[in-house]
């Protein structure tokens, strides 16, 4: 019963390791060949992922990234770089994940020989469910009396030229006994048969349920496609939250309810606010009302204020951020202006170089003391030093022209 | 082992097997977005010189002209929709920061220049915007798609990326963080 069933597998074995071996034999013919310029281009290329793509390769991409990596790579290519240093001049940029197969170290190294592993996996089992099938054939007149007597005959045939294990045997014969025993009664034949050959009664062996793949293979594809919704829903819950989501979170153009400090279109009295201001103003109080103890909050307020056309409140809440915060830049240059336009270009000064002392570079305060030193305290030289640093500071600033202008004035002469 | 004992035994092992592909499937899945991850966060931007999509302009604009300052450097293109959706964001940070030595600096990928032009023209942009003809910069950057923007601090470190659509509120977070950081 087994030697015929050990030859087809022998069989099968050798197929597969010729079929290995043969695919082995393509792989490294296929590597050793010399290549032109533009075929390792190809080579390099199809290593590489297309960033814009799923899952193609730079080489098989026609989108216009995956072309200009192509001619990037043929370009360093000519300059003498190896393909390692190529490909990893794309890693440091993208990460490994540019790579079409994982790097063989960490999680690399485990996706790739997972497959390897489950496969083994597989084939053990897939062994194992063949050897137990081939010792208990399915026979369509085993379910008979006499069927059942012919395969205890055979299998202590078996057992008897040791051509199966005892633990085997014990298990064949008990699920025979057993399928017997619930068929026929204990008159039937097999069990006559066990009380001639086994001395030791069989129920202190509780005999195995027979096997019944298909319920098995039912209830695996039942648990792989649990397993997959599970999945699924872990990625939903898990997964990181998309720019949409995080934008959720933005408060909506219209605000709700105010904490009492939004002004009102009807007191604002200075041209339309947008909704976009209100909420602005809207989400920095909340802001503030979160924590009321941090400076950058209530200049956060003060701007959105500002931007409000509300100078008074967003005054407020700039001396609140100096309370807070003595040296803050950004509070001490605002309220330096507000004092320079009420008159007051001396207390002005100070505010704006306590802000430089925390900040010497800072563009604004720079631009602020330059026009307070130019207009109110009639210091040309110190001006020009201010505005010139703020040309360095802030090449791109909004008041690079009103600066160059001041300038020529003073270098002129005309203010002084 | 009892017959009742080997199939707990079979039973678990299944289930074991199959709670390990499902943590695996989802880990898998979600490494998807992990690929947005990049590693160039916390190291030197790549340095660039690439013409302004100004015409006027004739001098090339180099990343190493705003060494010492904040820089905004925002991937777009006048065919992508949701860069017109981070658009008023971008102008926002831009208004607000520029004073404080703050450059937001756009990078033109993949696009026809007139296209940009228009583009720009009619979206309030008014910082300055540079074209990456080749998409050498944009290789250089890791970038997938537009619209992407990377956050360089004054020492010229990458310090934030944003894939997609910029929020105004974070990334002004991120400047303010900067520009209230040691180095300034």
């Amino acid at each position: 019963m087994s030697a015929r069933p050990t030859t087809r597998s022998l069989i099968v074995l050798a197929a597969l390791v010729v079929a290995v071996v043969s695919m082995l034999a393509v792989a490294v013919s296929g590597r050793g060949a010399s290549m032109t310029r533009a075929q390792q281009a190809h080579a390099i290329a199809a290593t590489l992922r297309c960033p814009v793509c799923k899952d193609l390769s730079a080489a098989d991409s026609p989108a216009p990234l995956a072309r200009q990596m192509r001619a990037q790579i043929r370009q360093q290519l000519a300059k003498g770089a190896t393909p390692e240093a190529i490909r990893s001049g794309f890693v440091s940029a993208y990460g490994s994940s540019v790579l079409m197969s994982p790097p063989d170290r960490g999680w690399g190294r485990a996706a790739r020989w997972a497959p390897v592993a489950l496969l083994a996996c597989a084939l053990l089992a897939g062994g194992r469910l063949v050897r137990r099938g081939l010792k208990a054939p399915h026979d369509p007149g085993a379910d008979t009396p006499s069927g059942r007597l012919r395969q205890l005959r055979d299998l202590e045939d078996d057992h008897a030229a040791g051509r199966i294990s005892q633990d085997d045997y014990l298990e064949v014969r008990a699920g025979l006994e057993s399928a017997a025993a619930a068929s026929d009664g204990a008159d039937h034949p097999v069990a006559s048969a066990r009380s001639k050959d086994r001395p030791a009664p069989r129920s202190q062996r509780p005999a195995p349920r027979p096997h019944h793949p298909a319920r098995w293979a039912l209830g695996v594809a039942a648990a792989s496609v649990a397993a997959t919704c599970v999945g699924a829903l872990l990625v939903g819950a898990l997964g990181p939250r998309g720019p949409q989501a995080a934008g959720a979170a933005v408060p909506s153009a219209q605000p709700a309810g105010t904490g009492g400090r939004q002004p009102s279109r009807a007191s604002s009295g200075a041209g339309a606010v947008s909704g976009a201001e209100l909420a602005a103003v809207e989400s920095a109080v909340k802001e503030v009302q979160g924590d009321p103890g941090r400076a950058a909050a209530h200049v956060d307020l003060a701007r959105a204020y500002t931007d409000a056309h509300q100078p008074q409140l967003a005054a407020v809440e700039y001396v609140a951020a100096t309370r807070l915060d003595p040296g803050n830049a950004q509070a001490n240059t605002a309220l330096a202006l507000v004092a320079f336009q009420a008159g007051n270009p001396k207390q002005a000064d100070a505010l704006v170089t306590r802000a430089l002392r925390r900040h010497p570079d800072y563009p604004e305060a720079l631009y602020t003391r330059g026009l307070i030193r130019a207009m109110g305290l009639h210091r040309p030289r110190a001006a020009a030093q201010d505005l010139r640093a703020y040309q360095r500071a802030a090449p791109r600033g909004s008041h690079v022209t009103t600066v160059a202008t001041v300038l020529a004035l003073l270098a002129s002469g005309a203010v002084r | 082992m009892s017959g009742r004992g080997s199939r707990i035994w079979a039973v678990a092992g299944v289930a074991s097997a199959v709670l390990v592909a499902a943590a695996l499937l989802s880990f898998g899945l979600s490494h998807r977005d992990a690929l947005a991850s990049t590693p160039l966060v916390q190291r030197s931007a790549p340095g660039f010189a690439l013409p302004s999509l100004d015409a006027r302009e004739k001098r090339p604009v180099r990343l190493a002209d705003f060494r010492g300052q904040v820089v905004v450097v925002n991937f777009w293109a006048s065919w992508c929709t949701e860069c017109r959706t981070e658009q008023a964001a971008l102008n926002q940070t831009w208004q607000r920061f520029r004073d404080s030595g703050v450059v937001v600096l756009g990078v033109d990928f993949e696009d026809a220049r007139g296209d940009a032009r228009q583009y720009v023209a009619t979206s309030g942009v008014s910082y300055p915007v540079v074209v990456d003809g080749d998409s050498s910069t944009a290789l250089a950057y890791g970038v997938r798609g537009v619209p992407e923007t990377y956050v360089v601090d004054p020492r010229g470190r990458i310090v934030d990326r944003v894939i997609g659509p910029v929020d105004a509120r974070r990334l002004s977070a991120t400047v303010d963080g900067l520009l209230a950081g040691p180095g300034r």
